[in-house]
C-alpha cells in the first residue's frame, strides 16, 4: 500500500524530530488554463503554532492547502510535511487531519458510516481511531446515525471536523472552518482550535476574516493573487499603529493639511473618513494639525499592520 | 480498502435497483412471449416459445441493450462521483494510495458487472423454465439439444457476455477519472456503445466493424449452433483485451497525476 519512499530530500528538516510540521519552498501552482493561482509562496509553520493563512476569496489560500496535503501538484516549487516532500498519498498523512474547502461526504450513509468508512479507508481498524472525541467534536446527538443528506450545513462543518479529529492528528489543516456557521457554532470551533494546539498540534487555517484570525492564530500570512503580503507572530503585527482612520467634518481642507504633514505616507479617502498611513507620526500630532486649522475631528481609530494590509488587499480588489 | 467499497455499494439503494431492474427485465421479456403470441421474429427469437431454455436464449440475446446501461452506469460513476460529492479528496487525505483506490474502484465495478450478467442470466433460465417448461432446446439449424446440455452451454455463455462488456467498461471507467460528472462519463460510455452498434450495422463498413467492441456481443450464439462454432467467441474475446489494456492504463496514467480540486 505504502510506495512512496519516505526519504527525506527537504534539507528543511533539522532531524526527525523537529522538522517543522509546514515549509513552503518557492510554491507554485499555475493552472492548465494559465491561471497563476499560487505564485512563489515560502513560509514555515512551526510547531504549536496555530498559523492563520488571511487572504480574500480567490487569493490561493485553497489551492496551498490543497498542495499541501498531495491533492494538487505544484507547479514548481515544494511543501514539506514535518520534513518530507510532499507527494500524492504520502504516508506522512497520517499525521495530519485535514478539513479542505467543504465537508464532504457519501450521501447515502449515515454520519457515523461516513466516519467509520473515512477512518477504515486508510486501512486502519476502528478501535485505533479517536472516536469518543470525534462523536463529542461533532455533537450531533442521535442525528449522528441519520443520514447526512439530512444534516444543515452546521450540522455537515461539524461532522466534517469530527473527521479531522478521529485522527488526533499532530497538524490540522482546515481551510475556512468557521464559514457557514452561526456564532455559537463558531466559537465552539475557536475554542476546538484553542484546545488542540494546548495539546501540541499544529494548526493551519485559512481564513479571509480578519478578526477570526487576530483572535485565533498566533502566526499570521497574509496572502493575495497567491502572493505573501506579509506574515509574522499576530502580536507582533498588531502591536503598533502604523494608519489611523479619521472623520473629520471638512474632508477636502483635511486632506490637504494633512498631505503637507512630515509622517504622513499616504493619504486616501475611505468613504466617509480619510485612511492615513504614517511613518514615525502619533496619531495625536494629526488631531492636533488639523483642529489648529478649525477641521472638526471626528472618529480617530488606530489600525495595526495586519490590518493595514488586509485593507489594502481589499482595496485593490475594488 | 476494497471492503470499504464494497460496503459502500452493498448499503446502497442503486445496487439493488440495478440487480432488480435484471430481474424485472427477463420476467417480463418473458411475460411478453407467454402472453402474447410469439409469431414472427428471425434466428433465436422465432423459437422463443420452444422451450424455458429458448426463451432464457432470447432474453440473454437482448442483453446488449440493457447491460451496457449498467455497465456505462457502474464504471461511469466509479471516481466522478466521488469527485461530485467532494469526498474524492477525503478519500485521498487518508494514507492510501491512489493506486489501490482505483484498484477498489475497478473491482467494485467489475463484480458488480459479473453479479449483474448473472442474476440476468439467472432470471432468463429461471422466468423461461417457469413459464415454457423444461424441454429440449431447440436450434436454429433445426436440430435440438438436451436441456442439460443446453443449460451447460448457458452458463458458458454468461461469462462471454460479461467479458463483452470489458471494452466499453475500461472506457468508461477512464472517462470517469476525467470527468467529475457521473452523467458525463455515462453519456460517453453509453454513447460509445450505440455508434458502435450503429456503425456495425452498415455492411459497407466492411472490415472495419471487427474492430467494433460490441461487433462479437453476440458471438455466444455459437455455441448453439452445430457443429458448435466458438471461432466468433475467441476472436471476440482476443477484440476486448486492447480496450481493456489502454483504457486502464490511460485512467491509471490520468488518475495518478490528476489535481484534486473538488
Amino acid at each position: 500500500m505504502i510506495e512512496v519512499p519516505s526519504i527525506d530530500r527537504s534539507g528543511l528538516s533539522r532531524g526527525l524530530g523537529n522538522a517543522s510540521p509546514v515549509a513552503l519552498s518557492g510554491l507554485t501552482k499555475r493552472f492548465k488554463s494559465g491561471f497563476l493561482a499560487v505564485n512563489d509562496l515560502s513560509l514555515t509553520v512551526e510547531r504549536g503554532q496555530v498559523f492563520g493563512l488571511l487572504g480574500p476569496n480567490g487569493s490561493g489560500k485553497t489551492t496551498t492547502l490543497r498542495m499541501m496535503v498531495g491533492l494538487i501538484r505544484p507547479s514548481s516549487g515544494s511543501a514539506y510535511l514535518f520534513g518530507e516532500e510532499m507527494a500524492p498519498s504520502h504516508p506522512v498523512l497520517r499525521r495530519v487531519g485535514a478539513l479542505v474547502e467543504k465537508p464532504a461526504f457519501v450521501p447515502h450513509l449515515s454520519g457515523r458510516r461516513n466516519l467509520e468508512l473515512f477512518w477504515r479507508a486508510g486501512g486502519q481498524d476502528m478501535k485505533e481511531a479517536n472516536l469518543k472525541e470525534a462523536l463529542a467534536v461533532a455533537g450531533l446527538g442521535d442525528a449522528i446515525e441519520r443520514k447526512v443528506t439530512t444534516y444543515s450545513k452546521g450540522m455537515q462543518q461539524r461532522l466534517a471536523l469530527a473527521q479531522v479529529v478521529l485522527k488526533a492528528p499532530e497538524l490540522m489543516i482546515l481551510d475556512e472552518p468557521t464559514v457557514g456557521l452561526d456564532p455559537q457554532e463558531m466559537s465552539e470551533i475557536r475554542q476546538l482550535i484553542r484546545e488542540a494546539a494546548g495539546r501540541g498540534s499544529t494548526v493551519i487555517l485559512s481564513s479571509h476574516i480578519l478578526a477570526e484570525v487576530e483572535q485565533v492564530c498566533s502566526h499570521v500570512a497574509v496572502v493575495d493573487h497567491g502572493r505573501l503580503i506579509a506574515s509574522g507572530a499576530v502580536a507582533e503585527l498588531t502591536k503598533s499603529g502604523s494608519s489611523v482612520y479619521i472623520e473629520v467634518d471638512d474632508v477636502e481642507r483635511a486632506t490637504a493639511v494633512l498631505e503637507c504633514l512630515d509622517g504622513v505616507v499616504e493619504v486616501s479617502r475611505e468613504a466617509p473618513g480619510l485612511g492615513v498611513r504614517l511613518d514615525g507620526l502619533e496619531r495625536e500630532a494629526i488631531v492636533s494639525a488639523l483642529v489648529k486649522e478649525g477641521i472638526g475631528v471626528g472618529t480617530v481609530t488606530s489600525r495595526h499592520r495586519l490590518e493595514d494590509a488586509f485593507l489594502q488587499i481589499l482595496k485593490e480588489e475594488q | 480498502m476494497i471492503r470499504v467499497e464494497f460496503e459502500k455499494q452493498v448499503s446502497r439503494l442503486r445496487t439493488y435497483v440495478i440487480l432488480g431492474s435484471m430481474v424485472a427485465v427477463a420476467a417480463l421479456m418473458t411475460l411478453v412471449f407467454r402472453v402474447g403470441s410469439p409469431s414472427g421474429g428471425e434466428g433465436l427469437v422465432a423459437l422463443g416459445a420452444h422451450s424455458g431454455l429458448n426463451m432464457a436464449l432470447v432474453v440473454l440475446a437482448h442483453t446488449v441493450l440493457i447491460l451496457p446501461v449498467v455497465v456505462a452506469l457502474l464504471a461511469g460513476s466509479a471516481i466522478s462521483e466521488e469527485a461530485g460529492w467532494g469526498t474524492l479528496s477525503y478519500l485521498l487525505l487518508r494514507p492510501v494510495s491512489r493506486r489501490s483506490l482505483l484498484a477498489s474502484k475497478l473491482a467494485v465495478v467489475v463484480t458488480l458487472v459479473l453479479a449483474a450478467t448473472l442474476v440476468l442470466s439467472l432470471a432468463a433460465v429461471v422466468a423461461g423454465i417457469v413459464a415454457f417448461g423444461w424441454h429440449p432446446l431447440d436450434t436454429t439449424d433445426g436440430t435440438t439439444i438436451s436441456a442439460g446440455a443446453a443449460l451447460g452451454r448457458i452458463a458458458l455463455a454468461t461469462p462471454y457476455i460479461a467479458w463483452g462488456m470489458a471494452g466499453i467498461m475500461s472506457v468508461t471507467f477512464f472517462l470517469s477519472v476525467v470527468t467529475d460528472a457521473p452523467l458525463n462519463a455515462f453519456a460517453g460510455g453509453f454513447g460509445l456503445v450505440v455508434v458502435s452498434q450503429i456503425l456495425d450495422s452498415f455492411s459497407a463498413m466492411g472490415a472495419v466493424r471487427n474492430v467494433l467492441p460490441t461487433h462479437y456481443w453476440r458471438a455466444w450464439e455459437g455455441l448453439f449452433a452445430s457443429p458448435v462454432s466458438m471461432d466468433g467467441m475467441v476472436r471476440g474475446f482476443a477484440l476486448q483485451l486492447p480496450y481493456v489494456i489502454v483504457f486502464l492504463a490511460l485512467a491509471w496514467w490520468c488518475f495518478r497525476r490528476k489535481d484534486i480540486l473538488t
